[in-house]
């Protein structure tokens, strides 16, 4: 059972500064805390836990994904949890999983500079405003039919690298099936309309590769629908013809109107004219991929080959499982061409906890890839990548992303040359650095901390172990010092001096507040660290 | 030894006092293993980060596994801090450009 606090409810205002929280709906937390559920991964959850919770005994993060929502709804509640941090994270995340996401690349030159071009871009479709004066981004939690959410546009650091996201919200009522009941001549067949929230996302990366993602969950015609409306937008990119058609607003809130019965999927190419072409799924290499002893990032769940003429499906019981086993590779070493392809991509993006991305390519239309639930941006970029790469023929200059399909098996090779490769191979350890130093100098004379505290406080969700290294080093060259605090027994406060050593601890005779002395088999030690001239 | 096999030791030893809830225990390890750590930055540091925090280590993090990484960062770790000194990309400019770029909680990189 889910308990939720309300925001707000039974609580001293005294501690928030967010007048945002204070008028928040309780409807609109529960909805929050509902798409938190259903696009955050742990990981995600956990950090923000980790950021916020007052106290580590009370908000715990080795626990259940249930769990860190009980937590995060009890810390939203109490202010802890400003909603503009939730709404960050969400925003980030209901961009990335549970999409089937369809490729394209440019089909001239001139199309791939007009995508490449973020004025013109941005000129076409925020109808010749800026994102601010668009007011961009805007988060809604209920949208009513369909509006633009965003549009932006990012770089890459020490690379040329850049992409551009437009993302749009449809807010609408489906027909859900509730019951069905069958008599000896009668089936009764109950629907109930049910608000349902989308988002829609056209991504452009520069090197030549658009996305089109569309959420799961809907049906085949219905997803050809979405998919054709947003391409509208594109032509107009592309084609810089700005009001000959209708936009993929309009034609999206035309497609998930209730009223009306899906269109039957389209036979003619729907991206005719659009100025992209669908890039043609690289299958067979990517069951060859899977197959390959040395590439680790890509197991093969279920797949369909054609061997001569005849359908062969490969499948392991597990979802999870690598259905090609070495005796199955040698087995099918003449089968190459493969139909579709059920995989489970292994991706590092979370140095914590390595995920297992499910990925299904081509099952449903030639260019389309379906990914499961609770990724990230870069977890994605990294697989859109390696296909482009693969259909191209053509490897893409290195990225921080590349780094994320390494499996845990593989020893990393770093070459510390510059400090790019520093910044792409390792961003946790420089954001805990640019924190900490940020930190020492803002208080360096201010007392001693413990690090988890310390951590909250310099830096927000930089895993512990890169920020320890980071401690480590601060705490080597000098700019630290560390020392140790001793609480005398449970639920004792902790004594107000600090120590040089555990020999100090464990040689000195040191007494408690009442004047007795410690007995060490009750104490707790912590190492705190502080600037050195603290 | 070499220090890589020692911090791997040290990290068992130090998982094996949190296994056994014996907090104290762990400081005493480490207090010992100061001992045989001078001289050794890599050494020195490894001893810091365990005094920091408690390695969680399962199944597929082992311990080998943790004081691996460890190193290989603390090897990233000192190129940031003390700033390569040749030019180009890994001119001092190219040390601020890293540390003015962040990564968020979401594991987006984003540029300060």
């Amino acid at each position: 059972m889910t308990i939720l606090r309300l925001v707000g409810s039974n609580l001293s205002p005294e501690p928030f500064d967010n007048i945002e929280d204070a008028n928040a709906d309780d409807g609109d937390a529960r909805e929050i805390y509902k798409l938190l559920e259903e696009f955050c991964s742990a990981s995600h959850l956990k950090n923000l836990v980790k950021a916020y919770r007052p106290s580590q005994k009370e908000f715990p993060i080795s626990v259940p994904s249930e769990e860190l929502l009980r937590s995060i709804a009890k810390l939203h509640g109490a202010f802890h949890i400003p909603t503009k941090a939730l709404e960050d994270i969400l925003e980030r995340a209901e961009e990335n999983g549970r999409q089937h996401i369809f490729l394209y690349t440019p089909a001239t030159k001139a199309a791939k500079d007009r995508l490449n071009k973020f004025e013109n871009v941005q000129k076409v479709l925020l109808n010749g405003q800026t994102r601010s004066e668009a007011e961009l981004p805007k988060f809604q939690i209920h949208p009513k039919g369909v509006a633009v959410a965003d549009l932006r546009q990012e770089h890459r650091e020490g690379t040329k690298y850049h992409f551009w996201v437009y993302k749009l919200y449809g807010g609408s009522e489906r027909w859900i099936q509730t019951s069905t009941k069958i008599t000896d001549e009668e089936k009764i067949v109950h629907y109930k309309l049910k608000y349902r929230r989308e988002v829609f996302v056209v991504k452009w990366h520069s090197f030549g590769l658009l996305e089109i993602r569309v959420p799961t969950g809907n049906s085949y015609a219905q997803l050809a629908e979405y998919r054709d409306a947003l391409l509208r937008d594109v032509t107009k990119i592309t084609s810089l013809k700005e009001d000959e058609s209708e936009s993929a607003s309009d034609a999206l809130t035309r497609a998930i109107s209730v009223r009306r019965p899906p269109k039957p999927a389209e036979t003619e190419e729907p991206s005719k004219n659009s100025g992209v072409i669908p890039l043609e799924m690289p299958l067979s290499k990517l069951d060859s991929d899977a197959r390959s002893a040395d590439v680790k990032w890509i197991h093969v769940n279920n797949s369909l080959l054609d061997f001569h003429g005849t359908k062969i499906r490969v499948f392991a019981d597990d979802e999870q499982e690598n259905a090609y086993g070495p005796e199955v590779v040698k087995l099918l070493k003449t089968v190459r061409d493969c139909d579709d392809l059920r995989s489970i991509v292994h991706i590092n993006d979370q140095p914590d906890s390595p995920q297992k991305l499910s990925v299904e390519f081509a099952t449903s239309y030639s260019n389309e890839i379906r990914i499961g639930p609770q990724t990230t941006p870069e977890g994605v970029e990294f697989i859109v990548r390696r296909i482009w790469e693969r259909a191209a023929n053509e490897e893409l200059p290195s990225s921080p992303v590349d780094d994320f399909g390494r499996t845990t098996e593989e020893g990393p090779t770093v070459n510390l040359v510059g400090i790019d490769t520093l910044n792409q191979k390792y961003p946790y350890l420089v954001n805990a650095f640019k924190g900490l130093k940020e930190w020492v100098q803002q208080n360096s004379t201010v007392g001693f901390v413990d690090p988890d505290r310390l951590r909250r406080l310099a830096t927000a969700g930089v895993p512990p172990g890169d920020f320890a290294i980071a401690l480590a080093a601060l705490v080597e060259e000098g700019l630290l010092v560390r020392k140790f605090r001793i609480r005398p027994g449970p639920h004792r406060a902790f004594l107000s001096q600090e120590f040089d050593s555990f020999d100090e601890i464990l040689k000195g005779d040191i007494k408690d507040t009442k004047g007795e002395s410690l007995n060490l088999d009750d104490i707790k030690i912590v190492a705190v660290f502080g600037g050195s001239k603290g | 030894m070499s220090d890589e096999e020692w911090a791997i030791r040290l990290v068992e030893a130090v998982t094996a006092c949190a296994k056994s809830g014996d907090g104290v225990k762990r400081f005493s390890v480490l207090e010992k293993a100061r001992l045989e750590a001078d001289g050794s930055a890599v050494r020195r540091m490894t001893l810091t980060t365990l005094e920091a925090f408690m390695p969680k280590l399962d199944g597929e993090l082992t311990a080998r596994k943790y004081a691996e990484s460890m190193i290989e960062r603390f090897g990233a770790a000192k190129t940031i801090f003390n700033g390569p000194v040749t030019q180009g990309a890994g001119s001092t400019a190219g040390v601020n450009s890293a540390i003015d770029t962040t990564i968020s909680e979401t594991g987006r990189v984003e540029r300060n």
